[in-house]
C-alpha cells in the first residue's frame, strides 16, 4: 500500500464522517465567511489586523478545505486565503514605513500629491493679445471706382478700418491721468537722455512737452543727464529749458 | 427653471438667424483669430474678489464676442477639439453658480504649490475626504502638523493663506472647505488616493 492510498483512504473515510455530520460543514462555512468579510473589510479601510490575531485566526480555518467541497465554498477559501496574504503585505509595508523618519514619509506624501495634481495651464504676461497698428505698416493702393454708389459701398465695407485710423480725443480726466504718471514716473529721478525714449509712449511723450511748457514741470540738463523737478530753485532758473525733444520708443499700448 | 433656461435658448435662436454669427459662416481666418484671442482669454490668470481666477465666464465671453449662448457652446466645442492637439483641455467650472472656462493640462504640467502648500492641501483632502461630515478648523490641522512636530506653525498659516488665495480652499465659519480650483485639478479618484497615502504619515 502507497502513502498516496493511505491518504486517499484517510480522506475518503473523513469525507465519510463528513457526510455524516453536515451540520459541522456549515459551521467552517460560517467561520470561513465571518472571515472573509473581517478581513475585507480591514483591508478596504486599510486597517491592520495584528500578528497574533490574524495567525490564529488563519489557524482556525486551516483545515477548512477538507470540509468544503463546494465550489462555491472553495472560492470562498481561497478568498480568504488571499486577504490573509494581503493583510501580510500591508502589515510590512506599514512596519517598513515605521522605520522612516517622518520627515522623509512627510516627503514621499508631498511628492504623491505633487503627482496626483493636474494643474491648470496659465500663461504668465500680458493678458491682452496684442496687434499691429495699422498706422506701422501702411501701405497705398488705388483703388478704381466708377461710380458714387460703388465708393459708398466700399466706405461701408471698411468702415472698421476707417475708424481705427481717426484721432484718439483725450477728455480732462484722461489727460491728468497722464500727467499723474508722468510725475510718479520721471519726477525727482536723474534719467539719461537715452533712456528717456523707452520710458515714455507717444502720448506721454506729447503731454510731458506741454506740461514742461506750461511750466509744471521743470528739466535741468546736467552733462547728458535729464533732471525732473516740480519746483526750481532761483539760481538754477537761468539752466531751465522750455521744450524737450524726445522721440518714445515704448510701444505699451493704451488703454482708452 | 428648466423651462425658463429652454424659453431663453429658443429665443437666442432667433436672434442667431438675424445675425450673420453661426460657426458655418465664420471664416477660416476668423476663426483663427477667434481661436488665438480664445486662447489668450483662458489661459489668463487674475484676481477676483482676492482669489486667484483662471480663464473667463461665459457670461464675459457672451459679452466679448457678441454670440448668443448656443453659437458661443458650439464654437467652444471645437475649440476643445482644436487645443487637444496641443495636449490642452478645456475645463468648465462653477464659480458662485457662474459657469467659467478655463485650460487644463491633459497630462502633467508644473504645479504652482511649493512643497509645505502639498502637504497642507493633502492633508485637508484627507480629512475631508475621510469624512465629509467632520468639519475641519485650523486647529484640527495644526493638531496633526504642528503639535506632532512635522511642520512649523507660521509654515502651516502661511499655506493656508497661500491656498486660499490660489483658489484651492475657502474658509466657511471657522471651517475649511474645497474652493473651485481642488476639485479641477484633483479628481475623485485622486483625492481617494491622497487618503491612502496620508495614512502613512
Amino acid at each position: 500500500m502507497t502513502d498516496q492510498d493511505i491518504l486517499d483512504e484517510s480522506s475518503d473515510t473523513i469525507s465519510a464522517y463528513i457526510g455524516e455530520n453536515r451540520e459541522w460543514v456549515e459551521n467552517i462555512f460560517q467561520l470561513v465567511f465571518e472571515l472573509k468579510r473581517k478581513y475585507g473589510k480591514s483591508i478596504r479601510k486599510k486597517e491592520i489586523v495584528r500578528l497574533l490575531e490574524s495567525e490564529e485566526d488563519r489557524s482556525k480555518v486551516s483545515d477548512a478545505y477538507l470540509y468544503l467541497h463546494n465550489k462555491k465554498e472553495n472560492l470562498l477559501d481561497s478568498a480568504l486565503y488571499e486577504d490573509f496574504i494581503e493583510m501580510n503585505d500591508l502589515r510590512e509595508n506599514d512596519f517598513l514605513e515605521q522605520l522612516l523618519y517622518p520627515q522623509e514619509r512627510l516627503k514621499s506624501f508631498v511628492e504623491k500629491v505633487r503627482r496626483l495634481c493636474v494643474p491648470i495651464v496659465y500663461l504668465s504676461g500680458t493678458t491682452q493679445a496684442s496687434y499691429e497698428e495699422p498706422i506701422d505698416n501702411l501701405t497705398e493702393e488705388i483703388i478704381e471706382l466708377e461710380s458714387v454708389e460703388n465708393i459708398a459701398i466700399f466706405m461701408k465695407k471698411y468702415q472698421s478700418f476707417l475708424r481705427r485710423l481717426s484721432n484718439n480725443f483725450l477728455d480732462r480726466g484722461e489727460i491728468l491721468n497722464i500727467e499723474n504718471t508722468i510725475k510718479d514716473k520721471l519726477i525727482g529721478k536723474r534719467i539719461k537722455r537715452a533712456q528717456i525714449n523707452n520710458l515714455l509712449t507717444t502720448i506721454e511723450a506729447e503731454i510731458l512737452s506741454k506740461m514742461i511748457s506750461e511750466k509744471k514741470i521743470h528739466v535741468i540738463l546736467e552733462n547728458d543727464v535729464l533732471i525732473f523737478q516740480t519746483e526750481i530753485k532761483d539760481e538754477e532758473s537761468d539752466v531751465v529749458s522750455s521744450s524737450v525733444l524726445l522721440s518714445p520708443k515704448n510701444s505699451k499700448i493704451e488703454r482708452d | 427653471m428648466e423651462e425658463n433656461h429652454l424659453d431663453q435658448t429658443s429665443d437666442t435662436n432667433e436672434v442667431a438667424e438675424e445675425n450673420n454669427f453661426l460657426p458655418s459662416s465664420i471664416s477660416d481666418e476668423e476663426k483663427g483669430e477667434l481661436f488665438r484671442e480664445l486662447t489668450t482669454i483662458l489661459s489668463r490668470k487674475w484676481i477676483k474678489d482676492k482669489v486667484t481666477v483662471f480663464g473667463c465666464s461665459e457670461l464675459d465671453l457672451l459679452l466679448a464676442t457678441r454670440f448668443d449662448i448656443q453659437t458661443l457652446r458650439e464654437t467652444i466645442e471645437e475649440y476643445k477639439s482644436f487645443v487637444q492637439i496641443l495636449g490642452l483641455n478645456v475645463i468648465e467650472y462653477d464659480m458662485d453658480g457662474e459657469k467659467w472656462y478655463c485650460l487644463r493640462s491633459s497630462n502633467y504640467a508644473p504645479s504652482d504649490l511649493q512643497s509645505s502648500e502639498l502637504i497642507v492641501l493633502g492633508t485637508i483632502i484627507a480629512y475631508l475626504e475621510d469624512d465629509k461630515q467632520k468639519p475641519i478648523t485650523t486647529e484640527k490641522i495644526k493638531e496633526k502638523l504642528v503639535v506632532t512636530g512635522r511642520m512649523k506653525e507660521y509654515l502651516v498659516d502661511n499655506s493656508l493663506r497661500i491656498l486660499t488665495r490660489l483658489g484651492y480652499i475657502k474658509k466657511k465659519q471657522n471651517e475649511w472647505e474645497y474652493n473651485y480650483r481642488t476639485y479641477i485639478e484633483f479628481g475623485d479618484e485622486e483625492r481617494d488616493r491622497i487618503v491612502e497615502e496620508f495614512r502613512k504619515i
